[in-house]
């Protein structure tokens, strides 16, 4: 069956990667909460869960591990467990294998924590519309911390890294045990007050929750949410948030990185600046070179005066000409003239015609006359019928002698009688 | 420039926008000689920002209402680690 299928994982294979996912990720871990369902075991292993508002997990710790349980382990309790996280393969649940159990009752510094976390945040305390921007630029650094501890020396070293001539002054307080919290708040308004830094580094080094609990003070938290400067904390290592760190403007995971954030490299900023310059000098210039390149092309345009004047001369009269035609006066004017022009040519044309068809009437007249018998007659031809008939006689031989006829003469006329015909 | 003295921020932006202005070359060129000067004033004037700091350590101390500042020698500063 198992060569068959490639496109599942079988319910176990799934379970033991994920087993072997939170064991990798989570060798060792620290987790506080409330205790509930404790029960030991016929065997003598414990069981319980820790919750909080929101979840709960599992906890077992095995019979062997018993002496490591300090406190009274009961439910409602408040309990640390140290341990590593493992998955119960049979049920598929996840759950921490516990080597040591912290309790006590109510009163304990996580507990304190989180009920001081929720009651500032609820106040708004902590809201990111609070926060003031750090500088880009800070010259003064004010840092708030131990002289004696590591921190203020990372701090300086990395400055002095980074850029050299920053003035660092110091607010010197204790960081932890008896009366720390009252210290670190009254140098931090020290610092506040002096008003001349333009930004403040307030931390110190890794330790444990006590070592690191002067942090998480409740005058401590609002010392440092009033500040007019603005506020880089860096408490401890990375994995350590205090409530100091969600009061602050920033957030650094430690001191040197604090630093890091509030100072920047100085051969960085010089060369951003450097660089700003070339390019406004290289634009600047590249633009006079292209405005040169222009005036060089119109002077080399530019020809004799006189030149440029006639020719100004003739586009002037060009213009005019064209402004002038262009008048409506002179458009009807032209149209005046183009229509009586036309007429012209009509009347022309017209006459000519009519000459013409003149002339010609006059010739075919002189045609017809010369057609009419009558005109023939004038010039002294005659005509000849027959008086009997009327007929026109063209032939001698269509009359006889002693036939009457009479005869048509350009005017007048006269009658004869026929005495011989001749052939 | 203005006659309020700008912070370094302020100077550094404008100098970015006096680039960008530059660079679209749409202005006149009487204009773009005005950007061109107050963009080499910038720069100066940051330039100068960045060395006015001083290279000092120190520790503030309230002396009855009296803030005082006292320098600290690094080299031995760093020699008590």
């Amino acid at each position: 069956m198992r060569g068959e299928r490639e496109d599942y994982l079988t319910v176990s294979e799934l379970t033991s990667r994920v087993k072997f996912l939170l064991e990798e990720e989570f060798p060792h871990i620290r987790v506080g909460g409330e205790v509930t369902d404790y029960r030991v075991s016929d065997a003598g292993h414990h069981y319980f869960s820790l919750k909080d508002e929101r979840s709960q997990v599992r906890v077992v710790l095995f019979r062997g591990k018993s002496r490591f349980v300090k406190g009274d382990l009961k439910n409602g309790n408040f309990a640390v467990v140290e341990g590593s996280l493992t998955v119960y393969e049979p049920r598929g649940e996840y759950q921490i294998l516990a080597d040591a159990v912290f309790v006590s009752g109510v009163g304990n510094l996580l507990l304190k924590y989180h009920i001081l976390r929720e009651k500032l945040e609820k106040e708004g305390l902590f809201d990111e519309s609070r926060k003031k921007k750090i500088p880009l630029f800070c010259s003064r650094v004010g840092v708030v911390t131990s002289l004696s501890g590591a921190a203020v020396r990372d701090i300086v070293r990395i400055i002095r890294n980074r850029f050299p001539n920053t003035e660092i002054i110091i607010s010197p307080t204790s960081v932890q045990g008896e009366g720390a919290a009252r210290e670190i708040s009254e140098a931090l308004r020290l610092m506040d007050e002096y008003g001349e830094v333009d930004v403040i580094i307030v931390g110190r080094g890794g330790g444990s929750l006590e070592d690191l609990w002067a942090f998480n003070e409740e005058e401590v938290v609002r010392t440092v949410a009033s500040l007019k400067t603005p506020v880089i904390s860096a408490v401890g290592h990375e994995r350590d948030f205090t409530l100091t760190d969600f009061a602050a403007d920033v957030r650094a995971s430690t001191p040197s990185n604090a630093a890091e954030i509030a100072v920047m490299v100085k051969r960085d900023v010089v060369e951003r600046i450097g660089h700003l310059l070339t390019r406004v000098v290289s634009r600047l210039s590249e633009r006079i070179e292209t405005l040169k390149g222009r005036v060089g092309t119109l002077r080399g345009e530019l020809k004799d005066p006189r030149l440029i004047v006639r020719g100004m001369m003739l586009r002037l009269a060009d213009l005019e000409d064209r402004l002038t035609r262009s008048s409506p006066e002179r458009r009807i004017r032209e149209l005046k003239k183009l229509i009586s022009d036309f007429l012209f040519i009509m009347e022309k044309r017209l006459a000519d015609l009519f000459s013409e068809r003149k002339r010609g009437f006059e010739s075919l007249k002189g045609k017809l006359h010369a057609l009419d018998p009558k005109g023939i007659l004038k010039r002294g031809y005659s005509i000849t019928l027959d008086q009997e008939t009327g007929k026109v006689l063209t032939s001698s031989s269509e009359t006889a002698p002693g036939r009457k006829v009479k005869t048509i003469l350009g005017e007048g006329g006269f009658l004869s009688t026929v005495e011989e015909v001749q052939k | 420039m203005e006659e309020r003295e700008l912070t370094f921020e302020e100077a550094l932006k404008r100098l970015e926008e006096i680039v960008r202005k530059l660079e679209e070359g749409r202005d006149t060129l009487e204009n773009s000689m005005k950007l061109f000067e107050e963009g080499v004033k910038l720069a100066r004037f940051c330039n100068e920002k960045l060395d006015e700091a001083e290279k000092k350590l120190q520790v503030l101390m309230k002396r009855g209402e009296e803030i005082r500042k006292e320098d600290i020698d690094e080299e031995e500063f760093f020699s008590q680690e």
